[in-house]
């Protein structure tokens, strides 16, 4: 049996995280279904194990003037709870799972899990948030878009762990969050969509697209955007195939048990269309 | 090994072992607490559903380390109590019940629901139930025992 610790303090697990490699576990929804094998047999983990689901320091949302705060622990019930949770946010928390699952599910785990159908990363990448790694030593925060380094990568050390998620409070004139799976509960996305622009003066000023489950992580393009930021919205209308165009050049979907390239490369292009038909 | 306290059905009990075994072979086979059912043993049916802090979680996905410390109630603790009653009759009535392997988690998911919304619409009482799963009734009958649950027990919640 591999070592298992639970840590009730955040000094305690940044300790434990100083001296060895841990797999970091808070609500573990995803890694109890990952490493489980057969029935009532103990989790067989590879790694040792640090329990931090009872760091309740790490367990907060907090608003400040220009950002939301959500500690490491916040369960995504909590978040779909808060006032100050981003809207985009909890349309993507609404239909993630079950209540069951969100209820012991965190943000911060989803982040952490990297996996590219997360759905909370990606209105995450729409919305420019900040993850904060923090060792015993120092802390770093990271664009989310930098946080993931490949499949299933991420830029956390051994020696960190995320303890907070900062998200810039967005002042939107639409935004858009879109699930494509097989039912409404309980389902893993096939193509995810997160989606936001800013329109003054007839100008667009602001447009955001993050697409989910059709790369090795969330595609964001911010090269794509920039091309319709200054426009108006017949102008971008115009634009649209060709808009089209380019963000179906920089996805690569795979065929899985979920779905396959043919129908997810065809959703995008959907979802992507009817977002820029929506701007008004 | 860890030494683990919750409340377990209002009561403290105390476990010795290993932290990574599930929350749900600890209550079948140390409590002999049976009314949880394992299902599709990774969070997507709901038949092993218990109230963690009064909230419901499907033991199947939560492991021993994480209830340190925290509240856990079970079907079994729950039938003692009148919302239990209020439930059981109104999924009576409303034919909600066939095989019965679904159902102490259905009955959970109401419990949790009503705890947090008394009066749920009926798209409000799909998204509570919506990590339950049955394979005998159709759902519309469950979804009348609820709403007639929120409300024979009326003020109850």
């Amino acid at each position: 049996m591999v070592e298992q610790i639970i840590v009730k303090s955040l000094t305690e697990a940044l300790e434990r995280l100083s001296q060895k490699k841990y797999i970091i576990y808070a609500g573990g929804t995803d890694l109890i279904v990952q490493n489980r094998t057969v029935s009532e047999a103990p989790i067989p983990f590879k790694n040792p194990v640090l329990y931090c689901a009872n760091v309740n320091e790490l367990k907060y949302v907090k608003e400040g003037d220009d950002y939301i705060y959500i500690g490491a622990m916040t369960t995504l019930s909590e978040l779909l709870d808060h006032h100050a949770t981003p809207l985009l946010l909890k349309q993507a928390i609404e239909v993630m799972a079950s209540p069951a699952i969100r209820n012991i599910a965190t943000l911060a785990g989803n982040i952490g899990n990297a996996s590219p159908a997360g759905d909370s990363l990606v209105p995450l990448y729409t919305l420019n948030a900040l993850i904060k790694c923090q060792s015993l030593k120092a802390s770093k925060l990271i664009p989310i878009q930098d946080f993931f380094v490949g499949f299933k990568k991420t830029a956390l050390s051994d020696s960190e762990m995320i303890t907070e998620v900062i998200i810039p409070k967005n002042h939107f004139t639409n935004f858009s969050y879109r699930k494509v799976g097989t039912r409404k509960a309980d389902a893993l996305s096939k193509v995810s969509f997160a989606g936001a622009y800013s329109i003054v003066h007839d100008k667009i000023c602001d447009f955001r697209i993050s697409l989910g489950a059709v790369n090795i992580n969330v595609v964001r393009r911010f090269d794509i955007e920039a091309k319709l930021i200054g426009k108006t919205v017949s102008q971008a209308r115009k634009m649209k195939d060709q808009i089209v165009d380019l963000y179906l050049s920089s996805i690569k979907p795979i065929n899985d048990q979920r779905s396959n390239i043919e129908y997810r490369t065809e959703i995008s292009k959907n979802l992507i269309s009817a977002f820029i038909d929506s701007l008004d | 090994m860890s030494n683990i306290t919750f409340k377990l059905n209002g009561e403290m009990v105390s476990v010795e072992g290993n932290p990574g075994v599930r929350l749900l072979d600890v209550l079948r086979n140390e409590f002999k607490l049976t009314g949880i059912k394992e299902g599709c043993g990774e969070g997507e049916c709901g038949a092993c559903a218990v109230l963690l802090d009064h909230k419901i979680v499907n033991s199947c996905s939560v492991v021993l380390a994480n209830v340190d410390g925290h509240e856990i109630m079970t079907i079994e603790g729950f039938k003692n109590s009148k919302k239990y009653q209020i439930i059981r009759d109104s999924f009576g009535h409303a034919g909600a019940v066939q095989c019965g392997f679904c159902t102490p988690g259905m009955v959970i998911a109401t419990e949790s629901l009503l705890n947090e919304n008394p009066s749920p619409t009926e798209d409000e009482i799909k998204i509570g139930m919506s990590g339950n799963l049955c394979r005998c009734t159709g759902y519309q009958s469950i979804i009348e025992a609820v709403k007639r649950a929120s409300e024979d027990g009326d003020g109850l919640w």
